[in-house]
């Protein structure tokens, strides 16, 4: 009897130890980035490195923690400051990358997190909704949700957790991941212009995110190359020469997508270019955009914002829509996409959605930049951009095709 | 027999001071125990003045050759005694008067009997080839010059200061030491601390061109401060205690965020537990060593390089709280061969340094190593080489030596060496850090022509646990080859 009950015990303990086993490896990076949650991420770091880090918030030097998700506890990651209008000491946006220290670590199969401590964001759930709006177009996006941030066991925020471009987020979309990559820096006011033959302009608007130990002439000469085809005189072989080093319809998608989403901080934005990643394959020289942080998406929440809005500053956009295929596929994406918002009422479930996932969050989230009221606002406009701007949308495009345009 | 034993009992009484080394048994080239002393002292016209000599030039400390001088010696205790110190002799002595001026075997100023001072001078020209340097840098030349004067006052104080010509740091000896009683000796200024027979071995007795890894980089090598040391028991036991301003010269680092060991204390026991016995094994010597340093917070000053000082392991994990040495040891020197060993553990606190402002487990390195000498050309290894039975051009070919060591020295943490299965991290606060081991195994010829003229050719072979951390990433196996000439008196 005695043997039998020590049987049940050892059994027992083995089926909650399988169970415990299972769970830990049933977590996955949908997990994580299941919108429907708010996922909850704590940070240990070594207060003297926590005080550096606040201290220094404008490096981006890099510092030791431990993170810990669900039950799961990844050891030896490196954290460091992020951003650029939305650095700050108070509410610090971080990037965490598993392999730094540890070389092949991979935390659900990421190398890297983006922590967006949305601080230029009232509503909070603007970069979410834009990249789910650019997935759902099957433009490849970073899959983002929320969590409350810990660090050191002290509330930190509600927060955006982003996947970071990197191979392993190339190898997701793009089905390969050996090209090169490269993460734009705004600088100026930048349109697209050539900017000479010299190397150093375009080593300082793009890091290289792979390959970063190759000369600049391999890791630079490409983009010169770009923008000096962009830029090229001669009209009657424009198209050729910009197509064999740059996905042309892959832009004009992108820019359909960002247009649709009224981006003020996009490829044709209020600043120029900005927040976009430059991919070439490797072996080719055609390069894609890449879209990126996208919190200043919707910014005209009266939906009204003009589908040309702006574009023609761009040299790229305003020489490629003067094909009438190119111009024709811009309108069809944006067709799309007021389909796409309106279907099921996608995107106001979205922002619904998102906004009640984070809400009590975000009430309690005393870092914020914003009042409670002001994000509740914030929220309820969106749900108003949501409801207008398909309709301003389709007008536009029924005009533009009428020629009135 | 009344010369050299009075020459030898003198010789001993001066040089213990000196070196570590000696006075633990293992004691060097350096001192008046050197075999060059010792062999002048018994044979020469010069053996009241070679028993006042000291040592060799790159150490306060012993070298392997002095020993057998020790230990006949020490078999004989009355002879410690200064009152029967008497040293033969000598017509020419009489002659030259209170001031006299020697030439062989090196420069030497005497006034009367108590004061002596000794020119040194010591060039070394070495070729390094090595799998680790690049290919427009395969081969390159190092040349070290050093001199140095050493002496002594009043038969009761000794001193040497020595410094290399070229170089940052150019000072290696600057010391003076109180010899009076055998059981209690107080020795202050530059020297190296008593940790590592290796360490302490001056280079004139080194059986190879380069010291082991352990001593090189886990034995703390020279600092300012002060010992206590002697011998007890009827020389059963030698002692040595001491503080020093910071743990040795071969921890130092320019670099300002990293941190190196500051007051330091050392201490180390010897014994020859098989002296009294006529044998062989009389020779038999063991040690253990240790030194407690404080360590400031900041990014650990040891780090690992190969043979010819490639790094495979850098440290980049902050410590903070104490770094401890401990070293065990044992030479053996029967006829011409000789055996010798050491196991050199070091450990760095990290106290406060983990993501939760906790302690992380220690850093820990270890190095060990064996070597072996056979001198073909008969000399006995615990008299030393350097006089060679049959110098060259007088007869004979001087002393030929073979020689091999294998050593290994290995990088990590406590947890680490705990769960070798567990991924290591560059993390500075990792508990679990990315470490390293390099084990290498060395074959080499050593000749001494004369007392003058040491040549040595070394053939290398490395094997690094982790090659990516290594001079050539990828690269696990590393050959290197050394030819190395040494002229000095």
């Amino acid at each position: 009897m005695r043997r039998l009950h020590s049987v049940i015990v050892v059994a027992g303990m083995a089926m909650l130890l399988a169970g415990a086993v299972r769970t830990a490896s049933a977590q996955t990076a949908a997990d994580l980035f299941d919108v429907g949650t708010l996922q909850e991420i704590r940070l240990l770091v070594n207060s003297k490195d926590l005080a550096l880090l606040r201290r220094n918030y404008g490096l981006n030097t890099r510092y030791p923690a431990d993170m810990i998700w669900r039950n799961l506890r990844v050891r030896n990651v490196s954290v460091r400051s992020r951003g650029f209008g939305s650095r700050n000491s108070t509410k610090l946006g971080l990037l965490i990358e598993f392999d730094h220290y540890t070389s092949g670590q991979r935390f659900l199969g990421l190398r890297s997190l983006v922590l967006d401590n949305e601080w230029q964001d009232p509503s909070m759930i603007r970069e979410q909704v834009a990249m789910s709006f650019f997935n759902r177009m099957g433009m490849p996006a970073s899959r983002e949700s929320f969590a409350r941030l810990y660090i050191n066991n002290e509330y930190q925020g509600v927060y955006g957790i982003v996947e970071n471009i990197d191979p392993d987020y190339l190898r997701r979309t793009l089905s390969e991941n050996e090209g090169y990559l490269y993460e734009f820096h705004w600088q100026d006011y930048w349109y697209g212009e050539y900017r000479g033959d010299d190397l150093a302009p375009y080593k300082l608007l793009f890091e290289p995110r792979t390959h970063q130990l190759e000369s600049d002439t391999q890791l630079y000469s490409p983009i010169r190359d770009l923008f000096r085809e962009i830029n090229g005189a001669d009209e009657g072989v424009w198209r050729d020469q910009v197509e064999r080093v740059l996905d042309l319809r892959q832009f004009i998608t992108l820019v359909a997508i960002e247009v649709y989403l009224s981006e003020w901080d996009g490829l044709t934005g209020n600043w120029a270019m900005n927040n976009f990643q430059l991919y070439r394959r490797r072996g080719s020289s055609v390069q894609l955009f890449l879209p990126w942080d996208r919190d200043r998406a919707m910014t005209q929440l009266t939906g009204d914002m003009p589908i040309f809005f702006r574009t023609d500053d761009n040299v790229l956009f305003h020489r490629a829509i003067a094909y009438a295929d190119l111009r024709e596929l811009y309108l069809t994406v944006l067709e799309q996409c007021a389909q796409a918002a309106v279907q099921d009422d996608w995107f106001q479930n979205a922002i619904a959605q998102s906004a009640s996932v984070v809400a009590a969050a975000t009430y309690q989230d005393s870092k914020k930049p914003f009042t409670n009221a002001e994000f509740d606002a914030e929220i309820q406009g969106l749900m108003g951009f949501a409801h207008l701007r398909p309709s301003f949308v389709l007008q536009q495009i029924a005009r533009a095709r009428s020629g009135s345009q | 027999m009344t010369t050299s034993g009075g020459s030898r009992l003198k010789a001993s009484r001066l040089s213990r001071p000196f070196c570590a080394a000696r006075r633990l048994g293992l004691a060097a080239g350096m001192t008046l125990c050197s075999p060059v002393v010792f062999a002048a002292a018994v044979e020469g016209p010069w053996a009241g003045i070679a028993a006042l000599r000291f040592a060799t030039q790159d150490s306060a400390s012993s070298g392997s050759a002095t020993a057998e001088p020790q230990a006949k010696d020490e078999k004989a205790p009355k002879e410690e005694k200064p009152k029967v110190d008497k040293p033969p002799k000598d017509k020419d002595k009489d002659k030259d008067g209170p001031v006299r001026f020697e030439l062989v075997p090196h420069p030497s100023v005497r006034i009367g009997k108590q004061v002596q001072v000794d020119f040194r001078a010591r060039v070394v020209e070495e070729v390094d080839q090595s799998d680790a340097l690049s290919p427009t840098d395969l081969q390159f030349d190092k040349e070290r010059r050093r001199v140095g004067i050493e002496g002594e006052l009043l038969k009761v104080v000794v001193f040497q200061v020595s410094r290399e010509m070229t170089g940052i740091d150019p000072w290696r000896e600057a010391w003076v030491d109180y010899q009076q009683f055998t059981f209690a000796r107080a020795q202050a200024g530059l020297f190296k601390l008593p940790l590592s027979v290796d360490e302490n071995t001056g280079w004139t007795n080194q059986d190879f061109a380069s010291r082991s890894l352990a001593a090189n980089i886990l034995a703390p090598g020279r600092a300012r401060g002060w010992m206590f040391h002697g011998q007890v028991l009827n020389h059963a036991l030698g002692y040595e205690y001491g503080m020093f301003d910071d743990d040795g010269h071969n921890a130092h680092t320019n670099n300002p965020d990293r941190v190196t060991g500051a007051s330091t204390i050392a201490w180390r026991l010897t014994s020859q537990p098989l002296r009294h016995i006529k044998s062989k094994w009389t020779d038999l010597e063991v040690g253990y060593a240790s030194t407690t340093s404080d360590l400031a917070e900041g990014f650990s000053s040891i780090k690992g390089q190969t043979t010819l000082g490639a790094d495979f392991y850098t440290s980049r994990f902050l410590v903070n709280g104490a770094r401890r040495r401990t070293s065990y040891e044992l030479r053996f020197r029967p006829g011409p061969f000789s055996l010798k060993s050491e196991y050199i553990r070091l450990t760095e606190e990290r106290l406060g340094e983990s993501v939760e402002d906790t302690a992380l487990s220690p850093l820990v390195a270890t190095g060990w190593y064996v070597s072996g000498t056979w001198a073909f050309t008969g000399e006995t290894k615990s008299e030393g080489l350097t006089e060679p039975i049959r110098p060259l051009a007088q007869g004979g070919i001087g002393a030929v030596e073979g020689a091999v060591r294998l050593e290994q020295l290995t990088f990590g943490s406590r947890a680490g060496f705990d769960a070798p299965a567990e991924a290591g991290s560059t993390s500075p606060r990792a508990d679990v850090v990315l470490g390293n081991s390099d084990r290498v195994l060395t074959i080499g010829v050593n000749w001494y022509a004369n007392r003058y003229v040491k040549l040595q050719f070394n053939l290398i072979r490395e094997q690094l646990a982790d090659p990516s951390q290594g001079p050539v990433p990828g690269q696990a196996s590393l050959w290197n080859r050394v030819i190395r000439l040494q002229l000095g008196f």
